[in-house]
């Protein structure tokens, strides 16, 4: 019963904040067209009829609006903000959204005979946040988009496959996938029938922009959520002003940055979202906090994140990756003596206490005497201890890609985010 | 629950609704303090529509609120619906039983009685002196409905508690973590002692763990790290990869072709108190246990009703447990002829279910050499689920829970590991 017993106690004291949050309502739909049939499907709205909240002596109660309900006003200045792109999903036909994807399913299925099955879907949400207060009424329409195919291809008893797709925060604009980019796919995907296993071992690597996002995700973007460091959870929190990392390594968390899939304008408790610099070309900066951390260690929130209405709000990542460089991404591979093109994450997973590092990468390319050799490896483990992955960058390029993904805070607590940044050139244990 | 469902309806040619109400009461501490606490009620209905138009037939969803913009709601999705047109296919037909199955306590526990329980888990933990970062405890309480055009209908009430443990120990940078995420139907069977002494063995090994040596050898792995396996297994006996082209073997092909044990795999969507047991799907089909494998060899796909009448075969109702008949070696047997990597837990192994291969970091584990059993951590293991299907050893004791049925330890004959 001491738990309690102290959660009582500090709603007695009184907390700081008092603030009402009427929550967020959403719809989401998904066409998914796989080999010859098509499903639509809406995603369950993100709207429930009952919360209670306590949290820090903090206690909440409130009901979900459906669609139709007007937003009751605060008397506070309202401040709006609509993030739903060129071409507001809601403004768009379905047929036109069931076109682009069957389209782009019959020019897959028709260009290669090894091509066996083809899935391309498309997946849109618009969600309408509000945050009222006796000083703000804060509202919001963020539009996400995530269009993706996927191809696989068989040889000789043999299966493999490639994907390609882009998402971001906007509107239906984002629906598309470049011809040359559906070349490359159906490309690899051919030419992995033949890719082997690496020989374990430690390797330079150059990772492509969607590598090098999920390294920074993975490395110190779940490492500096600092509901961890209140858990002392946090190897980083010990480390903050020191470095971690080579000069080449600094990692932003920017909700804001173009392309970028875990945008808001606002976080989950009202704060206004901004960029935070984590790692300055190698130096451990800070965290990325919810109303709660920030609060409790005096640091500045905007990244706090629920699920849904059902969930609890954590300090979570947006949109993280690295800053790029000056180098090409030619130079990068022209530098490497033996080594790998790392490419497509498969998964990653963060560690925070003790900085281990786990990235499955879908396949990588040998690089030998600085040229690419065409000989593929398939699904390859990068691991390592994250300061010595981190201070081994010794090249970034001046491109910049973002990718969409969705975190889990271990295995739960989805919430929509982006990763990304230039070409990275460093080493690493790949088995 | 019950929803009124608007006239528009009457223009499809089937549908299925179900209806799902939640109370879910959660609670989180953190470093032994209660500081967050949160219920949640919810209710939500979902309409899937069914549209014949010539001889194709289309289908969309749609969320009903029991408000009055529902007929709206069901007109776009008809309107969905008869643009995603595939080949004909119906709901099954004729009345049916559906099977009793235990899926919760008869009264599910106050906040009083889940904060004590939390308690007690915390006192087991301090008494190993070790602590909990935190503990996340999720206890809900579920009623569903499932009612359809075709005259079917059952209700039934399942409940589910869902623990997230990260369990420490030691100061600073040599303080070390193990984190657990478990699921059951009763909150009595969420944290067996068993499961609970393992992660603190492995918080007390972590701090001396060394990289494993570099190069193949035997692993085996606890149930915990097998159901990730079985995802595989599952995909290449789903009967809508199979029409969409994804596979390359149907009923009567050999998926493994086991030079070890043979592996003999069952779906059974029945066992009491299994997290995925359910008395039917979102179709109606009523649940039954079906054999996916038998001794390698593919006896069934699984499949909903459209992909069944694809497949020219009866719907196969919910997928449920996915149950691996064990073997006959002894677990301790499993360790001879070392060395051998003992993989406690990977940091997160998610072996791509098409082509099975798989590359995941050790979080924790134990080589057993000269009769020496010790700790490793980081490095990798690398392979593929069929290969090491095909040359495995399944421990003759069991393991149930999370989700996972079948041997308690699998040794598989070879796999790549990347360490030192």
């Amino acid at each position: 019963m001491e738990g309690s017993r102290a959660l009582a106690e500090a709603a007695a004291k009184g907390a700081a904040r008092s603030r009402w949050v009427s929550m967020s309502r959403a719809s989401g739909l998904a066409i998914m067209a796989m080999g010859p049939t098509v499903e639509i499907r809406q995603d369950p709205p993100r709207e429930g009829t009952v919360v209670r909240e306590v949290q820090a002596g903090i206690q909440r109660e409130w009901a979900v609006p459906g669609w139709q309900t007007d937003w009751a006003p605060s008397g506070a200045p309202v401040e709006n903000f609509d993030w739903t792109g060129v071409r507001p999903v809601n403004g768009v036909s379905l047929e036109e959204k069931l076109e682009v994807v069957t389209r782009l399913r019959e020019r897959l299925q028709a260009r290669d005979p090894r091509i066996v099955q083809v899935m391309v879907r498309y997946q849109e949400s618009v969600e309408e946040n509000r945050v009222a207060t006796e000083a703000f009424d804060r509202r919001s329409r963020v539009g996400r988009v995530h269009f993706m195919a996927h191809i696989v291809v068989h040889k000789d008893g043999r299966s493999e496959y490639e994907y390609q797709g882009q998402g971001a925060v906007g509107g239906f604009e984002i629906a598309s996938i470049d011809d040359e980019d559906v070349d490359r796919m159906v490309e690899r995907a051919v030419r992995l029938l033949d890719a082997t296993s690496i020989e374990p071992g430690s390797y330079k690597v150059v990772t492509t922009p969607e590598v090098s996002g999920v390294l920074a995700h993975e490395a110190f973007g779940h490492g500096v959520e600092m509901d961890l460091f209140l858990s002392d959870r946090a190897r980083s929190q010990r480390y903050i002003g020191q470095r971690v990392g080579s000069d080449f390594a600094t990692i932003i968390d920017d909700p804001a940055v173009p392309g970028g899939f875990g945008g808001y304008p606002f976080d989950d408790d009202g704060e206004l979202a901004s960029p935070h610099v984590i790692l300055d070309h190698g130096i451990l900066k800070g965290g990325l906090a919810d109303a709660d951390a920030a609060q409790a260690l005096h640091a500045v929130g905007g990244n706090g994140r629920r699920q849904d209405y059902s969930r609890k709000v954590y300090p979570r990542m947006t949109n993280t990756y690295f800053q790029p460089g000056t180098s090409t991404p030619e130079e990068l591979i022209a530098g490497v003596e033996h080594g790998v093109y790392l490419h497509r994450v498969e998964s990653g997973m963060e560690d925070p206490r003790n900085w281990g590092l786990q990235i499955t990468c879908h396949y990588g390319e040998e690089i030998r005497d600085g040229s690419l050799t065409g000989k593929l490896y398939r699904t390859l483990g990068m691991t390592g201890y994250v300061p010595d992955v981190l201070q081994s960058i010794d090249g970034a390029a001046n491109d910049f890609a973002m990718w969409p993904g969705h975190c889990g805070k271990g295995w739960k607590e989805w919430v929509t985010n982006g990763t990304g940044g230039p070409h990275l050139r460093m080493t690493a244990r790949l088995g | 629950m019950k929803l009124q469902l608007p006239r528009e309806v009457r223009e499809a040619s089937e549908w299925v609704l179900t209806s799902r109400e939640s109370d879910e009461t959660q609670l989180y501490w953190r470093l032994g303090e209660l500081h967050a606490e949160r219920s949640a009620e919810t209710v939500n209905h979902e309409l899937l529509l069914y549209r014949d138009i010539a001889d194709q037939r289309g289908s969309a969803s749609a969320f009903l609120a029991g408000d009055a913009h529902d007929g709206e709601r069901v007109k776009t999705a008809l309107t969905a619906a008869s643009l995603a047109l595939n080949p004909p296919y119906r709901l099954p037909q004729g009345s049916t039983g559906y099977p009793a199955i235990a899926l919760g306590a008869e009264r599910m526990p106050d906040r009083e009685e889940l904060i004590a329980w939390q308690a007690g888990v915390l006192k087991q933990i301090g008494r190993a002196g070790a602590k909990a970062a935190h503990l996340e405890l999720f206890a809900g309480r579920h009623l569903t409905e499932v009612q359809a055009s075709n005259a079917r209908s059952h209700a039934w009430q399942s409940d589910r508690f869902l623990l997230d443990l990260v369990v420490a120990a030691g100061e600073g940078d040599d303080s070390t973590e193990f984190r657990l995420m478990r699921e059951s139907r009763l909150l009595g069977s969420l944290l067996p002692e068993a499961v609970l002494e393992r992660a603190l063995q492995a918080v007390r090994d972590r701090s001396r763990a060394t990289l494993p040596p570099t190069g193949r050898m035997p692993v085996v792995l606890p149930a915990s790290e097998l159901a990730t396996l079985l995802m595989s297994v599952d995909v290449h006996t789903n009967g809508q990869y199979l029409v969409s082209g994804m596979l390359q073997k149907k009923v009567g092909d050999t998926l493994i072709d086991a030079e070890g044990d043979a592996i003999t795999i069952a779906c059974d969507p029945t066992l009491p108190y299994a997290v995925a047991s359910a008395p039917t799907d979102s179709s109606t089909v009523p649940a039954r246990r079906l054999e996916l494998l038998d001794r390698g060899v593919i006896r069934n796909m699984h499949a909903d009703p459209q992909f069944a009448a694809y497949l020219g075969v009866a719907p196969t109702g919910p997928v449920g447990t996915l149950v691996w008949a064990p073997g006959t070696t002894a677990s301790a047997d499993l360790y001879a002829d070392g060395p051998v990597l003992e993989v406690l837990a990977f940091s997160a192994n998610m072996p791509d279910p098409m082509t099975g291969s798989f590359a995941a970091e050790i979080k924790m584990g134990y080589l057993h050499r000269n009769g020496e059993r010790i700790p490793v951590a980081q490095g990798s293991v690398t392979g593929n689920v069929f290969e090491a299907l095909r040359r495995c050893r399944l421990s003759r004791e069991t393991e149930e829970g999370n989700g996972y049925f079948g041997p308690a330890q699998v040794r598989i004959e070879e796999l790549q590991v990347a360490g030192a």
